[in-house]
């Protein structure tokens, strides 16, 4: 017979494990993607469901030994009013600042859109391009995923059943820039048709850029990175040929597809042309 | 305590609260349920409309997607608690009062949540900050711009530390009076709505807000195919649930019912499928329960056997000789007539797959097209779209013992009252209709399926039943018709129309609803407002597997407006013409005939088009490095009002005190009509508006309206309040005359008291005289049956008056992502006489601000019959950034109106040019085509790469 599924509150870590070790039991932290299946508006209802929202464990924002560390709990609103993170890594205010509304920004949490996995997730490509890395745990203890190995199908984690995300470290670098893109921006509510995350090294604007990382979103069935294009902009510099040559490598490199919110066609060409944008800009022309 | 229930402790609104709650309970459920504060709205139920929004700990959350047990502890605000203790509005409050920042007000207390969380933050925002902190909130009402303007006066208003309410006059749009128009007390002034307080402190009751002793909850169980035949029903898996009473089928329903369809025109539709499901979605069974939850999860448990028929996907599927028919006998065959039926439903030929039709010609159209000098062709569609009104679906019956009570969120509470008595088998006088606010209709509303199967359900139950749908299920039950529109047209050289031949198909989905009327006005409005001698229009209702397709803001009109006003830009281009020069050539002025016989044109369209057009002149400059392509386009639109042979009633009655109550059958869906209607009786009375009450219809108590739409409500009910208030105070004028021993023409009433002889009498003094007559309180009545001489053309229905529309829209267009944005917008209406500029400013840009929805994003997606988008998460509608600040409504006043003191009707005049318009500027601004609606960013994109390959 349905049932509303039963919620546990663990008042701490620890406790949140010793649950988990009896079951798998699904995390809810904002609530904002999760709570639409526990009242039934949408897919089917857990089966049992671990509320986080007391492990004070997983809030907060800390700078350590050149990384930036965001606790899982830590909502969209507390990384955009971070002073850590304006002065040591503003992109990721600029990332928080696209998701969702206020009421989403209030709830949601970082932690909640890594392992929710969807391929419109608006943060994972930045976190790919950053080569962050999440930290999980469960009863058996933690282990260090790096995000190019975190979302290995059609939403599905490396996440175990019974781990859950604890932070993500997010290693801060000298003359690293990154650019951040969500086609749509002006309008947060809405889903993204594509986002992408760019990072690079570049002592100046006349130096080769060096460590190109590019990771899109909305894309594929998974947040991805586009390895071919970063290998063609590695070693070059910002000039006309180069954007042109990368919106084309990057064109061809993706595999987007039809939905009701865009098309194919459209997602390949403006993730191009964004691209090139950025270049373009980088570049000073 | 059940074995799940954690204790819940928190201070809502001030007040500690200490209770047990279930594990999984939203915050939303614990806030209305739970503690009764029902001001707290539930739309969408997934977050993404901010209805729900309630303050924690001063952050906005939607109440909706909180799980109640994370509050715990917390302080938690709701709208009910944002005025002070003793009934002082918040400075927000009163502010959104003053802008006419609400219509409905079904999303006001979620957008005054988050507005209170923005001042607590940054007390001085600009308008970008407050625009980007209202995102995640949507109305579908006001347009936001009296939303955005009444945050920023109310953060002024907190700097100046001035106490709420001490700014004076409400900053709008350019042609605004704040006082009444010169020679009158009350028309004119921007008073404000007299629903405003109870909606901005979450007092104002909606259907689903009312409590009912021993109430059951219905939960729908829909066909998941678009057309099959049932072959079985099993549900004992859901009555095994515990809580539930009964699962009602079609079978049911013919036993415990007098009729079992309904339809305004034809009644070809079933309240519950009859053996066979004709679209996705329609509804087979109610699973009824003790509570809504238990109803929902046990409605998935019944399991329907359907097996496949063929399925029409589209009009031209529908068409073919040998396409499989959506009616094939059953019901169909037999269908009665509707409410409306007559002459409506003369076209109806299901064998055909046709629901409605409309046919008309003059002149000699393929002659004149043989001999012009040019002909240009255009196909041109537009997609279905969802009325997405912030309140869903309800209603509530009510059985008693010869009789029956329903509460509805309804535009037609006495043709309702017909319907409902038609199925349950009682005269029409036994069914009480009861329509309290209406959360937003745009025509959702009109003929909405809820309220007769909640009646017959409620009826086969012998309890109180309540019907809540959700959004999605909201979704499912109406939407705006899918047109395909042929356009042909002669011209001279020098861009005189000759001819014009229009095909009009629309999709009218399965059952025919509202669709014979809307296809008759769509092919009636088709030709557009110029002179065209040699004329053929022939349009379609065509049935097919789809949701029932019925009335939506603008009735027909904004389909064909859209095509003929593509199709007139194209003509300008052909010619090397400028588009508004083109179209002033051919332009209806006023006093012109559109058709001969019809209520001459009483709109002044080409003075329109020149206010447009210096509107349009002001320069506006490009921001540094904004390197869009800009474009301008215009559109020009026609209405007829409907009114034919409709009547309405009211009924005055002056108190003691001076004051006085309307009876009025007028549903205030958030058009202000309450607030006309005071206006009007206190114009008549001399007295101030807020002295006047005004119901809300319960046809119980209040006398007969035909129907709260075509926007006539202003003419017709105004009329009706005019003249009972004369009524009344003529009768008091001639009993006071009687008493004084004076002429009842020295006298007159003003300020509730009897004036003119040496000593004012009051209305109280009145009552109480000897020999006055009265009992305690003075009633009038009045009546507006329009006397419409029979018109040779449009089924006899001659106009009421005609709505005249321009718009126009400067656009910018991102050429490397196909995304416009709307830099300006201006719409010119002909509106008679203003009675309240901010309401009728509030429907003017409110309706225009929905169109750009429908102009740019709004597309109902149907797959092989397959509804793919019904929620708001894939069916965008406009939010408060989509909306530009270059915003002007300008309005003719003649004063020439059939309503009360030379006043129109305005409530669909602005929507009918949005599309075009910005449609127009598009093509200007990108030098590409574009024949279908909506213009969003991939279609923008990929028609500019195909003018660039071409
Ligand atoms: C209106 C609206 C707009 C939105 N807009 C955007 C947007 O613009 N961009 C975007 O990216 N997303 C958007 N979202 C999606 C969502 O808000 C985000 O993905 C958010 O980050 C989810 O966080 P949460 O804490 O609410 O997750 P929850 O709903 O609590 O959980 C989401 C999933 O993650 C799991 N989970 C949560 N925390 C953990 C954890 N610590 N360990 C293991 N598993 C965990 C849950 O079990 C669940 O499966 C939107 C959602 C809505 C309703
Ligand atoms: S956001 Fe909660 S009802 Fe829409
Ligand atoms: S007033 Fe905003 S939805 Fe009606």
């Amino acid at each position: 017979m349905p049932v509303e599924p039963p919620v546990e509150t663990p008042r701490d870590l620890p406790e949140a494990f010793r649950l988990l070790a009896l079951a798998p039991r699904t995390p809810i932290a904002g609530g904002t993607d999760l709570m639409v299946r526990i009242t039934g508006e949408i897919g089917s209802p857990p089966d049992q469901v671990l509320d986080l929202s007391r492990l004070d464990e997983l809030r907060g924002i800390a700078l350590a030994g050149g990384q930036l560390t965001v606790g899982a709990l830590t909502t969209y609103a507390e990384i955009r009013r971070s002073g850590l993170v304006a002065r040591s890594l503003p992109v990721l205010a600029e990332a928080a600042a696209t998701v969702g509304a206020v009421q989403i920004q209030n709830r949601g949490t970082l932690g909640g859109n890594i392992a929710n996995a969807s391929p419109a997730g608006d943060t994972l490509p930045l976190l790919l391009a950053l080569e962050a890395v999440i930290e999980v745990g469960g009863p058996r203890g933690e282990r260090s995923i790096p995000a190019d190995q975190f979302w290995i199908a059609y939403r599905t984690t490396a996440l175990a059943p019974d781990e859950l995300v604890l932070r993500v470290r997010i290693p801060l670098v000298e003359a690293r820039q990154v650019r951040f893109r969500k086609v749509g921006t002006r309008r947060a509510q809405a889903i993204s048709k594509v986002v992408l995350a760019l990072a690079w090294e570049q002592a100046d604007r006349k130096d080769r850029w060096g460590h190109v990382r590019l990771a899109l979103g909305s894309v594929a069935d998974r947040p991805i990175r586009a390895r071919s294009t970063e290998l063609y902009l590695e070693g070059s510099r910002a000039t006309l040929e180069t954007a042109d040559g990368a919106a084309e490598t990057v064109a061809a490199e993706i595999r987007p597809i039809d939905d009701v919110r865009s098309t194919a066609d459209y997602r390949r060409q403006v993730t191009a042309r964004i691209l090139h944008r950025i270049i373009r800009d980088a570049g000073g022309w | 305590m059940s074995e799940h229930d954690l204790p819940f402790e928190a201070t809502v609104n001030g007040l500690a609260v200490s209770l047990e709650i279930p594990a999984g309970r939203t915050l939303a459920e614990l806030v209305r349920d739970d503690l009764g504060l029902t001001g707290t709205k539930v739309s969408c139920a997934m977050g993404i409309c901010g209805a729900c929004t309630v303050l924690v700990d001063g952050r906005s959350v939607s109440a909706c997607t909180t799980l109640a047990a994370d509050a715990e502890g917390t302080t938690i605000t709701t709208v009910e608690g944002l005025a002070g203790p003793d009934g002082t509005l918040s400075a927000l409050q009163a502010a959104f009062i003053r802008h006419g920042a609400l219509q409905c007000g079904y999303c006001t207390p979620g957008f005054l949540a988050a507005a209170t969380e923005l001042l607590a933050r940054t007390p001085a925002p600009d308008e970008a900050q407050v625009k980007a902190a209202l995102e995640g909130n949507i109305c579908r009402c006001t347009g936001y711009r009296p939303i955005v303007a009444a945050v920023l006066d109310a953060a002024k208003a907190g700097a100046a530390g001035g106490p709420a309410g001490a700014t004076a006059k409400a900053q709008h749009a350019p042609d605004d009076h704040g006082g009444p128009t010169p020679g009158f007390t009350v028309i004119g002034s921007a008073v404000p709505r007299v629903d405003a307080r109870v909606k901005v402190t979450g007092a104002a009751a909606f259907v689903g807000d009312l409590a009912v002793a021993g109430l059951l909850h219905g939960a729908v169980v829909r066909s998941d195919v678009p057309h099959g035949r049932i072959v079985a029903i099993d549900a004992a898996e859901a009555l095994a649930v515990s809580g539930v009473l009964r699962v009602v089928t079609f079978a049911d329903l013919k036993s415990g019912l007098k009729g079992t369809h309904y339809g305004p025109v034809v009644r070809d539709c079933p309240l519950l499928a009859d053996g066979v499901v004709r679209y996705e979605g329609e509804p087979i069974a109610v699973v009824v329960a003790r509570d809504a939850g238990t109803a929902r999860r046990a409605a998935r448990l019944v399991r329907v056997d359907i097996e496949d028929l063929p399925r029409i996907v589209d009009v031209v599927g529908a068409m073919g000789d040998d396409a499989p028919r959506v009616h094939a006998g059953d019901g169909a065959a037999t269908a009665a007539k509707g409410e409306f039926g007559g002459a409506w439903a003369d076209g109806w030929e299901p064998a055909r797959n046709i629901a409605g039709q409309y046919h008309d010609a003059r002149g000699d159209v393929d002659a004149a097209l043989a001999a012009a000098d040019r002909v240009f062709e255009g196909v041109y569609t537009v997609p279905s779209i969802t009325h997405a009104s912030i309140e869903n679906q309800v209603a509530t019956a009510i059985p008693s013992p010869g009789g029956i009570t329903v509460h509805g969120s309804n535009q037609y509470p006495y043709l309702m009252s017909k319907l409902v008595g038609d199925l349950v088998g009682l005269p029409e006088s036994a069914v009480r209709i009861v329509i309290p606010f209406v959360g937003g209709s745009f025509g959702g509303k009109e003929y909405a399926s809820v309220l007769p199967l909640c009646a017959g359900i409620a009826w086969v139950m012998g309890r109180p039943v309540r019907l809540e749908y959700s959004q999605e299920e909201s979704f499912r039950s109406a939407v705006r018709h899918a047109a395909t529109m042929r356009f042909t047209t002669g011209v001279t050289h020098d861009g005189i129309i000759t001819a014009r031949k229009i095909d009009i198909l629309f999709d009218t989905g399965a059952y025919a609803d509202q669709g014979p009327r809307v296809v008759r006005q769509a092919g009636y409005r088709a030709p557009g407002p110029y002179r065209i001698p040699n004329l053929q229009v022939d349009a379609l209702a065509v049935y097919t597997n789809k949701i029932p397709a019925g009335a939506y803001r603008g009735f027909g009109a904004s389909q064909p407006i859209f095509a003929c006003e593509r199709h007139m830009d194209e003509i300008a281009a052909g010619l090397g013409l400028d588009p508004v020069a083109f179209r002033e050539r051919n332009l209806l002025g006023l006093g012109d005939d559109f058709v001969v016989g019809d209520l001459p044109l009483d709109c002044d369209l080409p003075e329109q088009l020149r206010i447009a057009r210096e509107e349009m002149a002001r320069p506006l400059p490009v921001a540094p490095g904004d390197t869009r392509l800009r474009g301008a386009g215009y559109a020009i639109g026609l209405k007829n009002t409907a009114s034919g042979n409709l009547p309405s009633t009211a009924i005055a009655r002056l108190h003691a005190d001076g004051s006085a109550t309307v009876l009025a059958s007028s549903v205030e869906i958030g058009q202000g009509t309450l607030t006309m209607i005071a206006m009007v009786v206190a114009e008549t009375l001399g007295i101030a508006a807020e002295r006047v009450r005004v119901t809300t219809p319960d046809t119980a108590v209040t006398p007969f309206d035909q129907r709260t739409s075509s926007s006539r409500s202003t003419v017709h009910l105004g009329v009706a309040a005019q003249r009972a208030a004369q009524d009344a105070a003529s009768r008091a004028i001639a009993a006071a005359a009687r008493l004084l021993g004076v002429e009842p023409e020295t006298l007159r009433l003003a300020g509730g008291a009897i004036t003119g002889a040496p000593k004012p009498m009051s209305i109280g003094a009145l009552l109480k005289a000897p020999g006055a007559g009265f009992g305690g309180e003075i009633i009038g009545v009045g009546d507006f049956v329009p006397e419409s001489p029979e018109a040779p053309t449009n089924f006899g229905m001659r106009a009421g008056y005609w709505e005249g529309s321009v718009g126009a829209a400067l656009v910018a267009v991102d050429a490397e992502t196909g995304e416009v944005e709307v830099l300006r917008y201006v719409t010119v209406s002909d509106v008679g006489r203003i009675i309240n500029p901010l309401t009728a400013h509030g429907q003017e840009e409110g309706g225009a601000v929905m169109a750009f929805g429908h102009a740019l994003f709004e597309d109902s997606q149907f797959e092989d019959g397959a509804f793919l988008n019904p929620s708001l998460v894939d069916y965008r509608v406009p939010r408060t950034t989509d909306v530009p600040s270059d915003f002007t409504v300008r309005a003719l006043e003649r004063g020439d109106g059939p309503g009360p003191f030379g006043a129109k009707g305005l409530g669909e005049s602005s929507i009918i040019t949005v599309a075009p318009a910005i449609a127009n500027a598009v093509a200007a601004a990108t030098g590409a085509s574009f024949r279908d609606l909506p213009l969003n960013a991939w279609t923008v994109w990929r028609a500019m790469r195909e003018r660039e390959q071409a």
